[in-house]
């Protein structure tokens, strides 16, 4: 009994160790398997942090670079702080505008420091914070002699900081470059690793499926061979066949199958011994009969066992495969992101382009623009010069005049004082100062600028160089002065011949009378004659030069023009010749109403009477009838003076008008024939014509035209105008303008 | 009080000797018996004024009643003189007629400017010469009263 028990403890102890060895291939098979799949997820995290910080730093070099947009900005409005503070330094405001500025610069700073990574950016940010560090000394040391009492000196260190935020601008915008530049390498980055760890990561899924399909068919394999081959053994052994043992190479595997031929072996050795041992003992035949059934029954709940783990195995690869599946998922939301990000790049290219082209837009128009353009601040600082201004002024760059204050350019700042006060100045005069410091003369038109709430920003001033009209204007002068100089001489001439002239003459005249009074009675008749020839002669003379003096007259002088009723002047005239018109029985007679005549007063009388005047001379008729008449054409009143006298024949009808021409005979007609060259002179004057028609023996019409007051301001007016159009001085626009500004200012 | 009537001296300022025989004579045409005393240039006008020079004898130069006075002279001229009569405190009421060929505006601005009591053209022919002289004659009153300041001086 005690024996037997020993056997059965024996055996149970074995039992044991055999089902912990099954354990352990179990865990051995999960445990691969979780770690295969710890390892995916790993790596899959690790390629999805990775391109997470990428694009971290993507979203902070955007960050950077709106930041360092910023600086440059703030620190153009530093300088402008600074100018305005060094200018007004006890001014609170100011103060606060200064240190404001100048602390948003700081903190750009001092943010920028921590974030800038690329190493190229480093170097050029490293510029800029060297550039600014200039600056800020330059203000500081400014403010301290600003403090200290030395003024003199602001506009040098304005200058001076002013100078050196262009470079700090220039160095911002190469700044931002790099980071560009590096931003655009970290996405190519991004790319490049993600096809990298999909690459893995495919990689490893085939690894896997591999290994758990070739893992399955090997358990197969090493589970159900020797299955068969213990079934084989148990079916010879159930014949009676005990001398079969299981096989060397089953019996030294470790596993499950291991334990199970060793058993069996042990199994049917035992059988051997009790089928030995049955004719020993009957007794112990049940207890083994039993072991059998039990061992039986073991076999039965390993086999059970068995296909247990096949289960859980199968189980195992379908859980692989829904974390493959997870794997997946989270590589296309990668992919999408990435997708969005790539997205949200073109959109911010595309904006920039947008940006860059109105920019453009604007940069050429300003560029192309023919006369000289000035932007300028409200704080009267130039914003923008084009190329046709900085030309002229004799500067290289946009740099030299930009953010300099506009009395580099302006030779006066009261033109700007008016465009604030008006909203708009047109063709102003005034100079611009060249790079060398040369004027030259301008003509300036600006206007307000004014943001959406009606603040004033700006101005915008463009002005056309006028130096060729003002030299035309200056030879002009000229020509006017030597004109006036011209007629003054002409004067003085004419004082000449006609004091010195005429004083002989009457000399002449007063002793040929002495002469011929004193000597009355030792002269004979002859001699009296030849004295009375001198005396008429002497007298003639004095005419002629008077005349001749008339005329110079006319042409020199411009007397003023008002409106006269031509009927006063007629009147005049009348009253004038009253003797004469009675002593010839002389019919005047008016047709209709005379109109109102815009003209010199004096000399149109002049005219009428000299018409007037020879109708009567040379009239034969015992009833002279002189008619006067006009009518309107064109702008012109018409005027006639009709005679019934002899008439003229029609060879002399332009000669008639030449000085001194006479048609009569000297004896029969007194005069010097010189009226009708005055009267056409006269009537030339007023920018009007004059001819005649006559038939002999029946009479003679003197026509003679004078424009109305309209036509007359618009006559005169042309001529100059024509003269300055055509020397391209002013424009047809221009003139129309300055008649109606002048309308009603005399010729 | 007592009211001296006499002849109002003229001073003639003429350089032309022509001129000087035609006004000499025009005056005497013209009936007019005032007693006339001639110099050539303005020096010796503003000498004979001022008694200095050679007319320091007040009785050969006495002060005139009238001066005609030619703008075309040697050494001063006659709106200078014009003009230097007028400053002057004790000639300035003399009534002085610029009598003058010149036709110039700006002689006869100068002239009324400078306080000339009329501006005369000698005319063309010497009948109306004579008429001017009859005119200067009634209208300045040559048998005028001397102003009492005249007198006194």
């Amino acid at each position: 009994m005690k024996k037997c028990t020993k056997t059965s403890r024996k055996i149970k102890g074995h039992q044991r160790s055999e089902l912990m060895m099954m354990t352990s291939i179990k865990t051995k098979l999960a445990l691969s398997f979780i770690i295969i799949i710890v390892a995916m997820i790993i790596t899959s995290a690790f390629f999805l942090l990775m391109q997470l910080k990428i694009m971290e730093r993507y979203k902070k070099i955007t960050d950077n670079i709106v930041r360092e947009r910023s600086l440059a900005t703030d620190a153009t409005e530093f300088i402008l702080a600074y100018y305005l503070l060094s200018s007004d330094i006890r001014n609170e405001a100011k103060l606060q505008t200064y240190n404001q500025e100048r602390n948003e610069i700081e903190g750009s700073i001092t943010y920028l420091d921590r974030e800038i990574i690329d190493e190229e950016s480093r170097i050029a940010y490293r510029g800029v914070k060297n550039i600014w560090k200039g600056i800020k000394g330059i203000c500081d040391k400014g403010i301290a002699e600003v403090l200290k009492g030395n003024i003199e000196n602001i506009g040098a260190y304005y200058d001076e900081a002013n100078s050196r935020n262009y470079y700090l601008v220039n160095g911002v915008s190469s700044l931002i470059l790099k980071e560009i530049t590096f931003a655009e390498k970290l996405q190519t980055r991004i790319q490049r690793e993600y096809k990298l760890s999909l690459a893995i990561e495919a990689m490893l899924f085939i690894f896997i499926t591999f290994f758990a399909i070739l893992g399955s068919l090997r358990f197969a394999n090493r589970l159900s061979l020797p299955l068969v081959k213990l079934s084989t053994l148990s079916k010879s052994i159930s014949e009676g066949n005990l001398k079969l043992k299981v096989e060397k190479g089953l019996l030294e595997r470790k596993d499950e199958i291991g334990i199970l031929s060793n058993s069996f072996n042990t199994m049917v050795t035992s059988l051997e011994h009790k089928i030995n041992e049955v004719e020993d003992s009957k007794i112990n035949l049940m207890g083994i009969n039993t072991e059998l059934e039990k061992a039986r029954v073991e076999l039965e709940e390993k086999n059970d066992r068995l296909t247990k783990e096949i289960t859980e195995r199968r189980k195992i690869e379908e859980e692989l495969k829904s974390k493959m599946k997870n794997l997946e998922e989270t590589k296309q939301r990668l992919e999408l992101g990435t997708e969005d990000l790539t997205r949200a790049q073109e959109a911010n290219l595309n904006m920039m382009e947008d940006l860059e082209e109105s920019k453009t837009y604007i940069e050429n128009v300003i560029a192309n623009f023919l006369d000289t353009l000035i932007v300028i601040n409200i704080d009267r600082t130039i914003r923008t010069v084009n190329r046709v201004a900085l030309g002229l002024l004799g500067y290289k760059q946009e740099g030299e005049l930009v953010g300099r204050h506009i009395r580099i350019v302006f030779d006066e700042e009261n033109i700007l004082n008016i465009v604030f006060e008006k909203g708009e100045v047109r063709n102003y005069e005034l100079s611009y100062k060249t790079k060398d410091n040369c004027l030259i003369p301008m003509l300036f038109s600006g206007s307000l600028m004014q943001d959406k709430e009606g603040n004033s920003i700006g101005i915008v001033g463009i002005a056309k160089d006028i130096s060729e009209r003002k030299k035309m204007e200056e030879t002009l002068r000229d020509y006017t002065k030597k004109t006036e100089e011209i007629n003054k001489e002409l004067d003085d001439f004419t004082y000449i011949i006609s004091h010195d002239l005429k004083e002989p003459l009457r000399s002449i005249d007063a002793f040929s009378k002495f002469i011929a009074d004193d000597y009355k009675d030792k002269l004979d008749e002859q001699g009296r004659f030849y004295i009375e020839r001198v005396r008429m002669n002497a007298s003639r003379m004095q005419k002629l030069i008077e005349d001749l003096l008339e005329i110079s007259r006319i042409e020199r002088k411009k007397n003023i023009l008002e409106e006269v009723e031509a009927e006063e002047l007629i009147e005049e005239v009348k009253l004038r010749m009253e003797v004469r018109i009675k002593e010839k029985n002389v019919q005047i007679a008016i047709k209709d109403k005379l109109p109102k005549v815009y003209c010199d007063r004096v000399r149109l009388t002049e005219v009428f009477a000299n018409l007037i005047s020879n109708a009567i001379k040379f009239n034969d008729k015992p009833m002279p009838l002189i008619e006067i008449g006009s009518s309107e054409k064109e702008g012109f009143y018409e005027f006639y003076v009709k005679d019934n006298g002899p008439g003229i024949e029609e060879q002399y009808f332009d000669k008639i008008f030449e000085i001194f021409q006479r048609l009569g005979k000297r004896e029969d007609n007194e005069g010097t024939g010189a009226g009708l060259t005055i009267v056409k002179k006269i009537v030339q004057m007023h920018k009007g014509k004059i001819w005649l028609e006559s038939k002999i023996n029946e009479g003679t019409t003197f026509y003679f035209t004078i424009p109305t007051r309209e036509k007359m301001s618009s006559l005169c007016k042309r001529k100059i105008g024509e003269i300055l159009v055509e020397k391209k001085l002013i424009t047809e626009e221009e003139i129309k303008k300055a008649l109606e500004e002048q309308e009603g200012a005399g010729i | 009080m007592e009211e001296v009537i006499k002849l109002v001296k003229l001073l003639l300022v003429e350089d032309n000797p022509d001129d000087i025989i035609i006004i000499q004579r025009a005056i005497k045409e013209a009936k007019i018996i005032n007693k006339m005393w001639v110099v050539r240039d303005g020096q010796e006008a503003v000498d004979f004024l001022k008694h200095q020079g050679q007319f320091q004898d007040e009785s050969t130069s006495p002060k005139p009643g009238l001066i005609l006075l030619d703008i075309n002279i040697p050494k001063i001229n006659g709106l200078d003189v014009l003009n230097l009569i007028k400053q002057d405190s004790d000639l300035k009421r003399i009534p002085t007629i610029i009598l003058t060929v010149s036709r110039r505006d700006e002689d006869i601005i100068k002239g009324y400017n400078y306080g000339c009591n009329s501006f005369v053209q000698k005319p063309l022919e010497f009948e109306k010469f004579v008429d001017v002289v009859k005119q200067i004659g009634l209208y300045w009153g040559l048998l005028n009263v001397d102003s009492p300041n005249n007198r006194q001086l």
